[in-house]
């Protein structure tokens, strides 16, 4: 082992990686398991790793911009954050839809093992919808595939960021101000539609990313995330 | 000099930055990462070697 090669795995050590220690061991167990399964696997590796690099570098001594995707979100830290206003949850993504109609345009089947509401909302390769839980509005959206570049979001400092117990790997985002991003078309850089978000819970279970945002805590998200996969 | 290492591991492709971190923070072997990865053993050392030369240009 070269010197480089001793000095990675001091740092790895080091690394406040979520999986811990036990990650070699989860790796093999999953090794052994159906092909289909590794990808996720894959990804939640990926984002293990890329969650703990990120964490490890303290925000006062960061000069680095720090991203990591989970699914097809990228969650980008910055220092300062780019001007947004506060807006509806659903702005920038078009007009409401009946499911059918968004399913259509979207290209994404709905996955909500809960009441489905009756009012949807689609961009290419994302197909949204609002659900009320607790009292609060929480805006459920879909992701099909794990192309990065439709959404993105900008944590400021502030902003905690935490891995959550939930489908192939979750993220939990919560407190300071972090701004969503939404590409308004498939494929191209245009005009996007800047806001400040609430709370976000991230997750991703096969082919597809979920995503939750709205006023709940990371218990009352993290039930309503199991409720719609379940 | 961790703070570079690390800034460097971040700025690899993400390929080669999987590849790293399997190796030497998951501290699995080639071969155990080619099977993560559903990759030819090759390429897991290909990239290793192509990430390990970017790092090293940091780390020397």
């Amino acid at each position: 082992m070269t010197e480089l090669e001793r000095a990675l795995v001091a740092l790895g050590r080091e690394l406040d990686i979520p999986a811990g220690p036990d990650l070699r061991s989860r790796v093999r167990e999953r090794i052994e398991r159906k092909p289909r399964q590794r990808r996720a696997l894959v990804l939640a590796l990926a984002l293990l790793v890329a969650i703990g690099i990120a964490l490890a570098v303290p925000p006062a001594r960061s000069a680095i911009l720090r991203f990591f995707h989970i699914g097809s979100v990228t969650i980008e830290r910055v220092e300062t954050l780019p001007a947004a206003r506060e807006r509806s949850l659903v702005a920038g993504l078009g007009p409401a839809l009946s499911l059918r109609e968004a399913e259509q345009s979207s290209g994404v089947t709905l996955v909500l093992n809960a009441p489905r509401p009756s009012r949807f909302y689609a961009q290419p390769g994302l197909l949204a919808t609002i659900l009320h839980y607790h009292g609060k509005s929480v805006l459920l959206a879909e992701l099909q595939g794990d192309q990065t570049g439709l959404t993105k979001k900008f944590a400021g400092p502030d902003t905690r960021v935490e891995p959550a117990p939930i489908g192939s790997f979750g993220l939990w985002l919560e407190g300071g101000k972090h701004v969503l991003t939404w590409v308004s078309s498939s494929g191209e850089t245009r005009q996007m539609e800047r806001r400040l978000a609430g709370n976000v819970l991230l997750w991703t279970e096969g082919n597809r990313t979920y995503r939750l945002e709205g006023g709940l805590n990371r218990g009352q998200m993290l039930d309503l995330g199991r409720q719609i996969t379940r | 000099m961790r703070g570079a290492l690390l800034a460097a591991v971040n700025e690899l492709p993400e390929d080669q930055r999987v590849v790293i971190a399997l190796r030497f923070f998951a501290g699995l072997s080639e071969h155990e990462v080619a099977e993560a990865l559903s990759l030819p053993e090759g390429t897991v050392k290909s990239r290793s070697a192509r990430a390990l030369d970017r790092l090293r240009e940091s780390y020397d």
